[in-house]
């Protein structure tokens, strides 16, 4: 016994002994990780290479100025989409949205040439004319991809004073058509007011793609020459030569005020005048009643927009210009406005005025404490400020390029590390992509340079320096331990966002302006605020005023307040007070003012419709009800059949059949579209060019299917929603159907139902694409560099992720190739819409203004006041299709989403219809979670959506 | 004989105790007609708002009823369909009476052993220590947060940390998977139960005068706990049951933390209690007239569970 216990522990031993010494053999000849990852590790470098800035250009293309310029000829010009044409004696080209224009032309000697232009907007949609400048057939650089021409604005009239509220009515806008010259500049505004094209002499051709919105071109020449600016000494000892004296005893008390509302052009509608009420002093003021004093703030901060105002000089001679303001936002950095009087720039240190930081307004005179001196000629002249980030611009530049190459590390690294290192296993990160290394070490040393400059810039240490110094010491981290790059690659990732995001927010200068003065040269600056007391009694009568006024003016509107119909509005929406208070000034402005009926607007929380009802103070109208209610409420007769109203089918004209399909029950239409939402494909061009993939050739989900080996071998990866419009999209494709007999049974146990269910699921349980993810962060970084998302992704994506500007695009989405050889390419519609209450009283005046609402003019002016307010973030997703062409879209993001439009089905409503989404949620998290059979796994649920259609249906008494 | 006497007398006299009763009770009611006027505000609100609907829910909990259209009267029915003929009710009434049957006595027995600890500390540190505790459930919808711990994305925090260090290759679902739904929730709920309950209980430890425990080590008690049984616990006893009451009412009436984790309805009704059958049948259904009959079930259950458990208490300290 004891024997062969002994000799089994023998055995034991040797077995372990025999075991280690095999494991260390092994480990010792274990081949590297990246022996079997090789192609990745090949590849990353020359995949990734996507810095096509003018930075890099300029360095490729020295600026070489030879002082020639060439005028074009309009009429040799080869043009599609649009037409020579006669103003007065010269001939011009009027090009639409969609135009090409090309010349030929021979340089005569090599050198960096702008391209100088005449232009005139001609009638849009009111959005910045884009155009892409193509030279020899190619776009030499990311900045020539999108250039922007403006348009001009300004008031028609002067601000009034409402009878009843005594708050002022903001005097509409139209558009001046005129002519300008400009230079062909970047949108950015880093570069100054041109762009640089380096020509060989020779024969080059010079392309203007239109992007967006028609333009009538002048003249077009191209100048091999600089913008030349004297210095102020300079320009003064020229203005005194000339005989130009200091003026004194012209202007009342030596100063003149200059309104900062009442302007005279702008070259944006929302650069409109503004109601402040945080100082008592802000000219003119009142407690209570609304005065429209100021203008800008955050709607006056993108580069090159600008406001000019007119003045009477009195007297030709040299003033000091003056003005209060108010720049409350960026700590850090001045802001900075270019100041331009009669259309120039009168001396080099105008380019970039500072307006520096404090909580309260202030005033300055331009030049500071030894204000510049500008000599104005008598009579109206025109001063004009235009944002200006020449203060920041050369950091920016270097920070946008130090970041486009971290980008391009980010890929690299992500194809070898993928999303989620494993920190258990040596990449050996300085073997595989030395380059990466090589590129850290230049950049650790780079950031924590451009530290040390934005320091001395700024003179604090504010969040930019910590941010700048911190990847600095990531980077160096990186650089000195290569091993733990893994662990500190979420990190570097974080930090890449963050720079991001420092540059666009740098890049803003926000100022508001209450009034612009021209002063005498030895008139003291006037005082920026009346002082402690002044202020304080301001504000107590600010409060006690709020007892007894009515600050919403949602107010009953118009005439007779016995016909005032009541709409609400639901305030669980994002920026739901915002979309209300536009909505009542249009409410108030066009509806009531022509209609002569009151409306009074109220906002209200959703869900309480039908208990208000209930208790006999609903509304007559409710607003931007969505999904199934408008049926849920029609099944129980709360709402009025619209299809009775002798225009309705006029009326529908205005959308497209999708937008309505969930508000039909048998054969009434319970609701008018307002908004109509629907997925579309993004995708990443600059990726998917260095992967090889034409995204032109994705088709049908075959073809992405057939692509995702290619996008998940470098670890990024397709993004599909797991929800249940999803999977509807490709019930919809297959030609399958919710319901049998308008709702009596669920149609999901056909066999196309639950082949588009085995299709749709797939893409979880076989190709491993994320269930759960943030779609635009990781869009932004790569990660995901194609997907299926909401089309105001668009939106979002435009203003929060400036460093992929240009580099991804919308497109129709993917379909389901037919029995016939066509693709079916269904996407699904969602949306809100406006139902009218059966107890109302008023329901021929509700429907006339449901119908002013959903109208073209209605919606095109709520969108766009809606992204005056909220930025173009916050584009209105209108389901009137002329007011959505009207928007303004990219022309060749417009024809996409029309694409879209055209193939799109709504999702029908029937009684107990929510059983279905809910059990569909359900079988996709089953199959996602437990890896269960796809087919059967929604055929087992089908039971409990029939149980419920059948109940309901009883309840109905529709059996 | 006896028995005519018996028949005969018996209504009287019961109707003259009635009367005599009655006359009683209105001249001491007279005497506090103080005291009934200082109620008078709080009754009247009570009466308006919270009996008066209950009485109305029960009322309708007998009506088909959509809110729309007048209630039409159906008997029982509504209670026949929610036993025998509603598989998500009785998936609702088990998952409520697990979590009643977990988080009521766990969250009770937890705001007890916290309030006592915290009991023994300095006064400045007690204070620190209640804010600590006492936050989770001043800040009503800080239970979100937890959705964005458990969130499916494998860069939320759970799932990127257990990726990080390798314990899990794919990200967990954690919120929507019925396997871990339930044990997670319960630990979320157990952490903001820490509410009113817990406060009672250290105003009660506070409220016990420090003489007892000096009178009863005198009498022969001789460790912590016998002080905690004989002393501690009799003297709390309102408080004991204002915490048990609380404790069980929210214990059967969570549903908001479902939804605010799981989404609502949760993945195959895994975490749907009965609060969420009725917001199902109230809000998205409109059968009013079943989600009140729903109600009026939780409100029996509640009612029985406080009277079990004030019997239980009484037996505290004997």
């Amino acid at each position: 016994m004891r024997v062969i216990a002994l000799k089994n522990g023998h055995r034991v031993v040797r077995r372990v002994a025999a075991l280690f010494t095999a494991a260390l053999v092994m480990l010792s000849y274990t081949p590297r990780v990246y022996a079997e990852e090789g192609t990745v590790g090949a590849l990353s470098s020359s995949v990734l290479n996507t810095d096509n800035s003018y930075n890099k250009y300029c360095k490729e293309n020295p600026v070489f100025l030879n002082g020639e310029e060439l005028l074009l000829d309009i009429t040799a010009a080869t043009v599609t989409g649009g037409e020579l044409k006669q103003d007065g004696d010269r001939p011009v080209l009027h090009t639409n949205e969609n135009a090409t224009v090309t010349w030929e032309v021979s340089v005569p000697v090599t050198g960096s040439y702008a391209i100088k232009l005449d232009y005139k907007p001609l009638p849009g949609t009111e959005g910045i004319i884009k155009r892409q400048i193509v030279i020899d057939g190619k776009v030499p650089y990311d900045e020539a991809n999108s250039v922007f021409f403006t348009r001009v604005f300004h008031d028609i009239g002067e601000i009034e004073r409402d009878v009843n509220s005594g708050n002022d009515i903001r005097p509409k806008q139209e558009e001046v058509t005129m002519w300008s010259t400009t230079y062909v500049a970047d949108s950015s505004g880093y570069y100054g007011d041109r762009l640089y094209f380096y020509l060989t002499a020779g024969i080059h051709s010079i392309t203007f793609n239109s992007l967006q919105e028609p333009m009538i071109i002048g003249a077009v020449s191209l100048c091999s020459t600089k913008r030349e600016l004297p210095t102020y000494e300079e320009k003064l000892a020229q203005w005194r030569a000339n005989g130009a004296t200091e003026i004194s005893g012209a202007l009342q008390n030596g100063l003149m005020l200059i309104e900062a509302e009442s302007m005279h052009q702008k070259s944006a509608q929302t650069l409109y005048a503004i109601n402040d009420m945080s100082s008592c002093s802000t000219s003119p003021s009142h407690y209570v009643e609304q005065r429209l004093n100021c203008i800008g703030g955050t709607r006056w901060q993108e580069a090159g927009e600008w406001v000019s105002w007119t003045v009477d000089v009195p007297q030709s001679g040299l003033y000091t210009i003056g003005m209060r303001f108010l720049q409350n936002t960026s700590r850090d950095m001045p802001v900075g406005r270019m100041l331009m009087i009669e259309g120039e720039i009168p001396f080099e240190e105008a380019k970039a005025i500072p307006f520096s930081y404090s909580n309260k307004f202030q005033t300055m005179y331009v030049g500071g404490k030894d204000p510049y001196l500008f000599y104005l000629e008598k009579g109206t002249r025109e001063i004009r400020l235009q944002v200006s980030t020449d203060l920041v611009n050369e950091l920016l530049i270097e920070i946008s390029e130090a970041l486009t190459q971290l980008n391009q590390v980010n890929w690299s690294l992500l194809t070898v590390l993928g999303a989620e290192p494993d920190l258990y296993k040596n990449y050996y990160i300085d073997e595989q992509l030395p380059e990466v290394i090589e590129v850290l070490t230049v950049q650790a040393e780079n950031f924590e340079n451009l530290a040390k400059r934005w320091f001395e810039l700024t003179g604090e240490i504010d969040t930019n320096v910590s941010q700048l110094e911190q990847t600095a010491y990531r980077l160096s981290n990186m650089v000195k331990d290569p091993d733990k790059i893994p662990s500190l690659y979420s990190a570097f990732r974080d930090d890449l966002g963050a720079l991001g995001d420092m540059i666009a927010a740098a890049r803003k200068q926000p100022l508001m302006l209450d009034y612009l003065f021209i002063a005498e040269a030895a008139t003291p600056l006037p005082k920026a605020n009346r002082g402690f007391f002044a202020d304080l009694w301001y504000e107590i009568m600010r409060l006690v005023a709020s007892y007894f006024n009515d600050y919403n003016g949602i107010a009953v509107s118009g005439a007779d307040a016995e016909q005032a119909i009541t709409v609400w509005i639901g305030s669980g929406v994002t920026g739901g007070r915002d979309q209300a208070l536009a909505l009542n000034q249009l409410i108030v402005q066009d509806f009531s003012a022509r209609q002569g009926v009151a409306v009074n607007l109220q906002l209200v929380p959703g869900g309480t419709i039908l208990t208000a009802t209930l208790a006999g103070v609903g509304p007559d109208v409710a607003l931007s009800i969505s999904g199934s209610e408008p049926v849920n409420y029609a099944i129980r007769g709360a709402t009025v059949d619209l299809s009775q109203f002798e225009d309705f089918d006029e009326v529908m004209t205005r959308f497209m059949p999708a937008a309505y399909k969930a508000y039909e029950y048998l054969g009434g239409t319970y609701a008018i579209p307002e908004t109509l939402n629907f997925p579309m494909m993004f995708v990443r061009t600059d990726i998917m060019k260095s992967l090889g993939i034409d995204t032109a050739s994705l088709e049908t989900w075959q073809d992405v299917v057939d692509i995702l080996p290619l996008v998940q071998r470098r670890n990024m990866n397709f993004a599909l929603p797991a929800s249940y419009n999803s999977y509807a999209m490709f019930l919809f494709q297959n030609n399958g159907n919710l319901y049998v007999e308008d709702g009596k049974k669920s149609a999901l146990d056909t066999r196309e139902a639950l082949d588009a269910f085995h299709n749709f699921i797939r893409f979880y349980s076989d190709y491993s694409t994320p269930y759960a993810y943030s779609f635009e962060a990781r869009f932004r970084t790569g990660e995901i560099p194609l997907g299926i998302a909401d089309y105001t992704v668009y939106n979002t994506l435009q203003i929060s992720a400036p460093e992929i500007q240009g580099k991804w695009v919308m497109m129709p989405l993917p379909g389901t190739l037919q029995a016939d050889g066509t693709i079916n390419r269904t996407g699904i519609a969602t949306g809100g819409g406006s139902i009218i209450m059966s107890a109302s009283e008023h329901k021929e005046a509700s429907w006339e203004f449901i119908k002013w609402w959903t109208d073209t003019e209605a919606q095109y002016q709520f969108g766009k006041e809606l992204e005056s307010v909220m930025g173009p973030a916050a584009r209105y997703n209108t389901a009137n299709l002329k007011a959505l062409e009207r928007l303004p879209w990219q022309s060749a993001d417009r024809l996409s989403l029309m694409t879209q439009m055209n193939r799109l089905q709504g999702l029908p409503e029937v009684p107990g219809g929510y059983m279905t989404s809910r059990n569909v949620d359900f079988a996709i998290r089953k199959v996602y979670n437990e890896n269960t059979e796809t087919r059967s796994t929604l055929l087992s649920y089908i039971e409990s959506i029939n149980q419920e259609l059948r109940l309901k249906r009883e309840e109905f008494g529709l059996e | 004989m006896r028995n005519t006497v018996t028949r005969n007398s018996a209504p009287r006299s019961l109707g003259a105790r009635i009367r005599t009763d009655l006359g009683n009770q209105f001249k001491l009611a007279r005497r506090h007609t103080v005291h009934y006027l200082f109620m008078l505000p709080h009754a009247t609100i009570f009466c308006i708002f919270t009996l008066l609907p209950v009485i109305i829910a029960i009322f309708l909990s007998f009506t088909s009823f959509d809110i729309l259209q007048a209630p039409k009267f159906i008997g029982i029915q509504n209670y026949f369909r929610m036993f025998l003929n509603d598989d998500v009710f009785i998936t609702a009434l088990k998952n409520t009476i697990i979590v009643a049957a977990i988080v009521g006595p766990l969250g009770y027995i937890l705001s007890f052993m916290f309030a006592w600890f915290i009991n023994e500390l300095a006064h400045a540190m007690r204070v620190l220590f209640t804010i600590i505790f006492y936050a989770p459930s001043l800040a009503g919808g800080m239970v979100a947060i937890w959705s964005i711990f458990f969130s499916g994305d494998s860069r939320a925090l759970i799932n990127g940390t257990l990726i990080r260090f390798g314990f899990i290759d794919s990200p967990i679902n954690f919120m929507q998977d019925p396997k871990y739904m339930m044990p997670l929730i319960i630990v979320v709920i157990l952490w903001s139960s820490l509410g009113t309950t817990f406060l009672s209980f250290i105003a009660g430890f506070q409220g016990v005068d420090a003489q007892y425990y000096e009178a009863a080590a005198i009498d022969g008690i001789r460790n912590r706990w016998q002080e905690l049984w004989y002393i501690t616990l009799p003297l709390m006893r309102p408080q004991l049951l204002f915490g048990a009451v609380m404790s069980i009412s929210g214990a059967f009436s969570t549903g908001d933390v479902m939804t605010a984790l799981a989404g609502f309805p949760s993945t195959d009704y895994a975490v749907h209690t009965i609060v969420n059958h009725l917001q199902d049948y109230g809000t998205t259904r409109y059968e009013m007239g079943y989600a009140c009959a729903i109600a009026t079930v939780l409100f029996l259950m509640m009612l029985l569970a406080n009277t079990i458990i004030q019997k239980v208490l009484r037996k505290v300290g004997t």
